[in-house]
């Protein structure tokens, strides 16, 4: 018994010192509801992984503390009011039929907010919903959002699907293809809401957003999406860069730029030449957000070597007029605590979708993430393409819609007309921010805020930094009187054998000819 | 005293040739340090991978970089992602495998049993090296059979075998295919039977050698010099066999080339710039332009393929399309010979690293013995650790002392022309293969490769030095160096 209090508070203080070791901040903890988010599986193959990671980086875009976590690794009394103001059941393979009968207790008896995701409704779920649900099958459905007037015709659905009549205040609606029948999208009632599927792009996206933002947050205001480009890296095609960004000023639309730094070979020419196109950039119109690095292998140094890169990368970037405002990362990098200390390090955060080149590694995994001050969750702006019915998209959260920067003449092309499809949408200024969002890099400090860039508590100069030649500068020989010896004694030693072995040949030679004469009978041969 | 010393000297001579003194040498030297505990062998780099799944194999705990891993899981069912993988080592393995199930386990492979296939070929090869380097057994050859062993039994080539790098193999296949064609010109000690079996010995050392992997595949050029030694001495259909045998070696090394994994060539290909031609030129981003290349790919100098922690992953589709892509081997060949300063430098580099031959970036002990991460051993090395200490670190020097061989041989060649005596002319092929591998080696090396894990490209040309300084010193020994031997001596 005795025993077992010691473990307890040990496991206490432990836990006490991990909490310690994060960094909070005060503003954005109070206000952020919590949320438990449970999945039965990923199912891989229908592409649950991409779901959940659109999941998260929603929640944090509403600023909503996530953890999350499977079905079968829940633990009773984990789920209960005083941790958790809200619970999401998240069903991404509904014929393996996975329970846990502890996480059923505690969640009928949670009284928080309930959301559930996908078929294998429970009875007392359907019962809060206050209708009886409809299997439907083999249906292909029109989804409808009358408060918009946008719509997307659905792919067609081969699956079972569990549906609700429609009714008032549902969000959304799904008409039945060459059929009479309306049923709900998402319906809140009460503390218990439903999605009969999710996904993180489209009409359904935008429609679950606002069914989470109305259900965890009790607000729903519009506002409109960032438009970002992503793919910008130090190796990015600069002319097309500065014609993308310079075409973005003609056309009036302000943007964001999500960009990769490195702090290495900083003396080449092309390392200025890429700062002074993210300058020109800033100049058109851009924001930047440092972009992080890819790690394939998480490990214990990850953190520390993140911090070097950072605090290197923005002091470049900084002197070259370069004011990053943000940190814009994969949305993994939620769930790991060196990485999210990373997003940390800025106000502002925008979470892109998962990279699928390389396996995801996390070095020190963690199953809840606490968003920072703003948020924005990337969706990429083609997939929108789909909808119909409205020229101008709104979300409920933080939303950057993506466009990856061209890399030939031809996706240039690709991309104004990208631009030219959605002529009347609008688009959310960050450098009309009236919040002060701050970006902390070692010494340096970058914060904006109306309209004027800061660097440590100065006001600094947007503008061009002076465009570096080509110049062959002189390796610097770094010669020392051991290294000079060395490199005088190789050379030394490659003559003097040389010189000897010729020596030695002639040597041979001759010495064979006095050899052989000795045997050559003098005189005339008989 | 005395007379006992002289008349324990008259029993090993008559009881123990050079060769077998040699072989009892190394298999006492090279036994201790391969195969009593702690067993050494060089760590993987993260190249096992690929020839342990393909052949069966896997880890069976957690990795531990730094450290030698002794045992390995040997799958039980069909294993359905072996990846391709072509490459004469898998003979070796396998038989290592067979031999593993035979006598010790069906679910665990204890790696020394590779080492033991290795290692028995191994002896084989230097039995036949020290009989092609000496003659008779005076006390002279017995020290010449020690220098042998010194050179070639050396640790750190012998690391190899507690292994999975291809470089075991190619140690054994180089030192088989010289000590055949050395010993087939001394053919008139030889039965008809005995020549016929040299012939095929060469034939199928070089054929596995060039096989080893895609970048050895040149050194069938080497071999074919080599074996061009043999025509004065061949009848028409021999020299029809030889010409059909030494096409089959071309085409050996040209699947060699066709079959690498593609996944390997990118990753060779990506460091053959990132560390070759970006790495030494002063303004990288210009030549990378005047090369129908953006620019900016220069800020990716200095890394390697796998890196952690790069701004844009070589693996990302753009990158390889405007990158990797966009350069060929010819891209490669005309920038270095455009650019023959950095050319110089990068085989400067090359040369430079070309005789540090014990490979210092892995560890060679297993955690299990005590020994830190990364613990170099030191058994038996001295013979490496003087030739990098001392060996001119130069790729001048490297051409000087090829050219140097080549007219030393020539001479004897010619005499050996007009006095009849294949002998020298056979040596002068062989000193001439031997020659062109040190320059083959190198340059395939450095635009392969760039400067990426130098002690293990090089490898072929570590040898061949080796190689051709014993040669150089058989024949000074022995007063061979214009004339052949007389015939019988050698018995």
């Amino acid at each position: 018994m005795k025993g077992s209090a010691g473990v307890l508070l040990l496991a206490a203080m432990l836990f006490g010192l991990w909490g310690s070791g994060r960094p909070v901040h005060a503003s954005e903890i109070s206000a952020a509801p919590r949320v438990l988010l449970v999945y039965d599986s990923e199912n891989r193959q229908a592409g649950g992984p991409e779901q959940i990671d659109a999941l998260t980086r929603t929640l944090a875009s509403l600023n909503i503390s996530v953890t999350r976590q499977t079905l079968l690794s829940y633990r009773a009394g984990t789920l209960t009011t005083r941790r958790f103001q809200g619970v999401i059941t998240m069903v991404n393979w509904p014929q393996s039929r996975v329970t846990n009968a502890a996480y059923t207790r505690d969640r009928q008896a949670f009284t928080g907010r309930q959301l559930h995701i996908g078929q294998n409704l429970a009875g007392d779920e359907q019962r809060a919903l206050g209708s009886t649900a409809q299997m439907v099958t083999h249906k292909q459905f029109q989804l409808q959002d009358p408060a918009t007037g946008a719509q997307q015709v659905l792919p067609f659905m081969a699956d079972h699907w569990l549906l609700l009549p429609a009714a008032a205040g549902n969000i959304g609606r799904l008409d039945e293809q060459g059929g009479p029948r309306q049923y709900a999208f998402g319906l809140i009632r009460g503390r218990q809401a439903y999605l009969p599927m999710y996904s993180g792009s489209g009409l359904t996206g935008l429609l679950s957003t606002r069914l989470l933002a109305q259900f965890f947050t009790g607000q729903a205001a519009a506002q409109p999406p960032v438009l970002t480009l992503t793919g910008v890296t130090p190796v990015s095609d600069l002319p097309l860069l500065r014609q993308t960004t310079g075409y973005l000023r003609d056309q009036g639309i302000p943007f964001a730029i999500s960009a990769t730094m490195t702090a290495e070979n900083s003396q080449l020419p092309e390392h200025a030449a890429y700062l002074r196109t993210l300058a020109q950039a800033q100049l058109d119109g851009g924001t930047i957000f440092w972009q992080v690095p890819v790690i394939y292998a998480a490990d214990r140094q990850t953190g520390s070597m993140l911090q070097r890169q950072f605090t290197a990368q923005i002091s470049q970037a900084v002197r070259a007029m370069v004011y990053p405002v943000g940190v814009s990362a994969p949305g993994y990098w939620q769930f790991d605590t060196a990485f999210s200390t990373a997003l940390h390090r800025a106000d502002q955060n925008l979470l892109l979708p998962n990279p699928t080149t390389y396996t995801l590694g996390r070095g020190a995994p963690t199953a809840t993430y606490a968003p920072g001050r703003r948020t924005f969750t990337a969706i990429p702006w083609r997939g929108e393409n789909t909808l119909t019915g409205t020229g101008d998209l709104t979300f409920t959260s933080p939303t950057a819609l993506t466009l990856s920067v061209p890399a030939t003449a031809k996706r240039l092309q690709s991309f104004r007309r990208q631009v030219q499809r959605w002529p009347d949408q609008t688009w959310r200024s960050l450098t009309d921010d009236t919040t002060a969002m701050t970006l902390r890099a070692g010494r340096h400090r970058v914060t904006f805020s109306a309209r004027q860039y800061q660097v440590d508590g100065q006001p600094a100069t947007v503008g061009l930094p002076a465009a570096v030649k080509a110049a062959p500068q002189k390796a610097a020989t770094v010669a020392t009187g051991v290294n000079r010896f060395t490199r005088w004694q190789g050379l030394a030693l490659l003559i003097f054998i040389l010189v000897t072995l010729f020596i030695l040949t002639g040597f041979l030679i001759y010495g064979r000819r006095i050899y052989r004469n000795q045997f050559r009978r003098k005189g005339r041969k008989p | 005293m005395k007379r006992k010393v002289t008349q324990f000297g008259r029993m090993v001579q008559q009881w123990c040739s050079p060769a077998a003194f040699a072989v009892l040498l190394a298999g006492v030297a090279g036994g201790i340090l391969l195969f009593v505990p702690p067993v050494a062998g060089y760590a993987d780099n993260g190249g096992f991978a690929r020839v342990l799944a393909h052949h069966g194999l896997y880890r069976t705990g957690a990795a531990t970089p730094g450290y030698l891993t002794p045992t390995y899981g040997i799958m039980q069912y069909f294993n359905d992602n072996a990846p391709a993988f072509f490459s004469s080592q898998s003979l070796f393995v396998r038989l290592a495998i067979g031999l593993n199930r035979l006598l010790f386990s069906w679910t665990v492979f204890d790696v020394r049993f590779l080492a033991a296939v290795y290692f028995l070929c191994f002896l084989g090869a230097l039995y036949l090296a020290v009989q092609a380097l000496t003659s008779g057994r005076a006390l002279r050859q017995y020290v010449l059979a020690a220098v042998c062993t010194a050179v070639f039994a050396d640790s750190s080539g012998l690391l190899y075998f507690n292994s999975f790098y291809g470089q075991a193999v190619l140690l054994i296949t180089g030192m088989a295919a010289v000590a055949a064609l050395l010993l087939l010109g001394r053919s008139r000690d030889h039965a008809a039977w005995q020549r016929a079996g040299l012939v095929l010995l060469f034939l199928f050392s070089a054929g596995l050698l060039v096989s080893v992997n895609a970048e050895n595949s040149g050194l069938a050029l080497s071999y074919i010099v080599m074996a061009l030694g043999l025509l004065p001495r061949l009848t028409r259909a021999g020299k029809i066999v030889l010409g059909g045998a030494l096409t089959t070696l071309v085409a050996a090394g040209a699947v060699a080339i066709a079959l690498a994994s593609p996944e390997l060539a990118r990753v060779d290909h990506y460091q053959s710039m990132s560390r070759g031609v970006l790495l030494q030129d002063k303004n990288p981003g210009k030549a990378l332009k005047s090369g129908g290349i953006n620019p900016q790919f220069a800020l990716m100098r200095g890394t390697t393929y796998y890196q952690s922690g790069l701004p844009a992953s070589p693996r990302e589709s753009d990158m390889q399309r405007f990158f990797i892509q966009r350069f060929d081997d010819m891209w490669l060949l005309r920038y270095y010979v455009s650019h023959p300063v950095v050319f110089g430098r990068m085989l400067d580099l090359a040369a430079k690293d070309a005789q540090l031959t014990q490979v210092k970036s892995v560890g060679d002990y297993p955690a299990a013995s005590g020994r830190g991460k990364n613990a170099q051993t030191h058994w038996f090395t001295g013979f490496s650790t003087v030739m990098g200490t001392f060996f001119p670190a130069k790729f001048a020097f490297y051409i000087l002392l090829a050219a140097f061989f080549l007219l030393l041989y020539a001479i004897g060649a010619y005499q050996g022309l007009r006095q009849d005596q294949d002998w020298l002319v056979m040596k002068f092929a062989v000193v001439a293969g031997l020659s062109l591998t040190l320059i083959i080696g190198m340059v395939t090396a450095v635009v392969e490769n760039g400067d990426t894990n130098l002690a293990q490209h090089l490898f072929m040309v570590a040898q061949s030095t080796d190689w051709l300084l014993l040669i150089l010193l058989s024949d000074v020994a022995n007063g061979t160096l214009f004339k052949a031997r007389p015939a019988g001596v050698a018995k």
